[in-house]
């Protein structure tokens, strides 16, 4: 009994503990972060420009339906004044589009794709083991994330653009 | 959100519903195109280090568009037809397809193509061919209005006319049915949260049109009459003439040069005058007939003899029959 009225106490003073240093977690992560992640769906669009030229632009997604192809642009931003090391950039294909085959694109990065989310590669390497039991090369089609992992760091007030293409299913 | 889901919920409800009731064949159950409507999202992650710490990961704000309704359909023949002269309720069937990606409602409409054939129909309907076979049957029902048809789901059409009687063997009508989108295309700038329509049919128009062809498939017969005296009292036999008491044989002969069977087949001839029948004396394609109504089908009327009939039954397309019968020159 006696211990039980003790201990009551001392459980409720570190469960305090805890929640002011959960608190202050918070406060740190809050903090404006160093590197801002912008993320652009875009068309291309077809018109003819003041020379009368045909060109092409990207604009914001018009009309989308099943077929059309969805240009997604990220980009990286360092607004800190220290480089951003280690740069790493994931996207997942999103639900109901397709990866389009050798799409993305980022300068100064290394590619690399996955077919489950979890582990990546190059995409020549990758398999997918087939109901008999072979593997067979996997289809850009089967791409279910994308990652850059850029080369260099990102100096303060620069930043990193990487692009990929997919269409609506 | 919310409200999209709802109503996507209900749009495959209304999709089994409809299905049971065998209107509708799902042929493209495998597209499965992304449904109008449908939000995609995308969002990015970025993971990096900052003086050698490293930081926390960074979602991206989510890139969101709505897919937008495809309006997009197909119309087909399902094969001519052949019909025969004055037939009444000659079905001609077509496919009405919605390949887009949302269940979509259109109006059918039919028309007889006015040149390039050789005739046109006396009048025709539109129906939807319940069972799927391709023709008229009492369980079809008449398109009053327009028919809705699920995403990926198909419908069979007959345009449902009668033929004139007035056509002969190979003559062809041209009829054309086109299926043409309710729905009205998008044109201003298109909104990010809005569904808009697109037309991605052939010709982007939302219409669709197919021409399906009757042919006239019947039997077309010509009757020979010829006669030949072939025994006199005098000359017997040989080089008979036709003076009276001579025996005259009479060959009708059909022929069929249509491309369908002529059935029912019957010839009547009248007994000349000043010539007396000879009992018992018809043949159908050589077998001998009696006068009798009996099964045979060769018959006589009248005494004495006045006329004779004779029941040739079926004549094949490129097919003949002939009948011959005597007489006695008075």
């Amino acid at each position: 009994m006696n211990i039980q009225a003790i201990r009551k106490p001392v459980i409720m003073f570190f469960l305090l503990l805890g929640a002011l240093n959960v608190q202050a977690q918070a406060q740190t992560q809050t903090a404006k972060p160093c590197v801002e992640l912008k993320n652009e769906a875009q068309v291309e669009q077809q018109y003819t420009d003041a020379q009368g030229k045909q060109a092409t632009r990207l604009v914001a997604p018009g009309k989308v339906v099943p077929g059309n192809e969805i240009v997604y642009t990220i980009t990286a931003k360092n607004s800190c004044d220290k480089p951003a090391t280690n740069v790493v950039i994931n996207n997942p294909v999103p639900e109901h589009m397709t990866y389009v085959a050798n799409s993305a694109s980022g300068a100064g990065t290394e590619i690399t794709y996955s077919l489950d989310g979890k582990s990546f590669d190059r995409l020549e390497v990758l398999t997918v083991k087939q109901a008999d039991g072979v593997s067979r090369a996997a289809r850009a089609d089967e791409v279910k994330a994308i990652r850059w992992v850029v080369a260099t760091a990102i100096n303060a007030g620069q930043s990193s653009s990487v692009r990929f293409r997919a269409t609506v299913k | 959100m919310k409200s999209f889901t709802a109503q996507i919920k209900r749009v495959s409800f209304a999709l089994v519903a409809l299905s049971s009731v065998g209107l509708y064949s799902n042929v493209f159950a495998a597209v499965g195109e992304t449904t109008a409507g449908a939000t995609i999202s995308n969002t990015a992650t970025v993971d990096y280090t900052v003086g050698g710490v490293n930081q926390t990961d960074i979602n991206s704000l989510p890139a969101t568009f709505l897919v937008d309704k495809k309006v997009d359909l197909t119309v087909s023949d399902d094969g001519g037809v052949n019909t025969v002269p004055g037939a009444t309720l000659a079905g001609l069937p077509f496919t009405v397809t919605n390949t887009g990606n949302a269940s979509d409602t259109f109006t059918l409409a039919a028309a007889d193509v006015t040149t390039g054939d050789q005739f046109d129909v006396s009048s025709y309907a539109i129906y939807i061919d319940v069972n799927n076979d391709n023709a008229y049957d009492a369980g079809d029902t008449l398109v009053a209005g327009n028919v809705t048809i699920p995403r990926d789901s198909a419908i069979n059409v007959l345009i449902v006319s009668t033929i004139p009687g007035a056509v002969v063997n190979g003559n062809t009508a041209n009829m054309t049915l086109t299926a043409t989108t309710t729905s009205s295309a998008t044109t201003v700038a298109e909104s990010p949260t809005v569904v808009d329509v697109v037309f991605a049919d052939a010709g982007n128009n939302g219409t669709e049109v197919d021409t399906n062809t009757y042919t006239i498939v019947t039997a077309t017969l010509a009757v020979v009459k010829s006669a030949a005296v072939i025994s006199d009292p005098v000359n017997g036999a040989t080089n008979p003439k036709a003076i009276p008491g001579a025996t005259v044989r009479y060959t009708i002969a059909v022929t069929n040069s249509g491309t369908a069977s002529a059935t029912a087949v019957t010839l009547t001839d009248n007994i000349p005058a000043n010539t007396t029948y000879v009992a018992n004396s018809m043949t159908l394609n050589t077998v001998a007939l009696t006068d009798g109504a009996d099964a045979d089908g060769g018959v006589t009327t009248g005494a004495p003899v006045t006329s004779l009939s004779v029941n040739a039954g079926t004549v094949a397309a490129a097919g003949n029959a002939t009948v011959t019968f005597n007489v006695t020159v008075n």
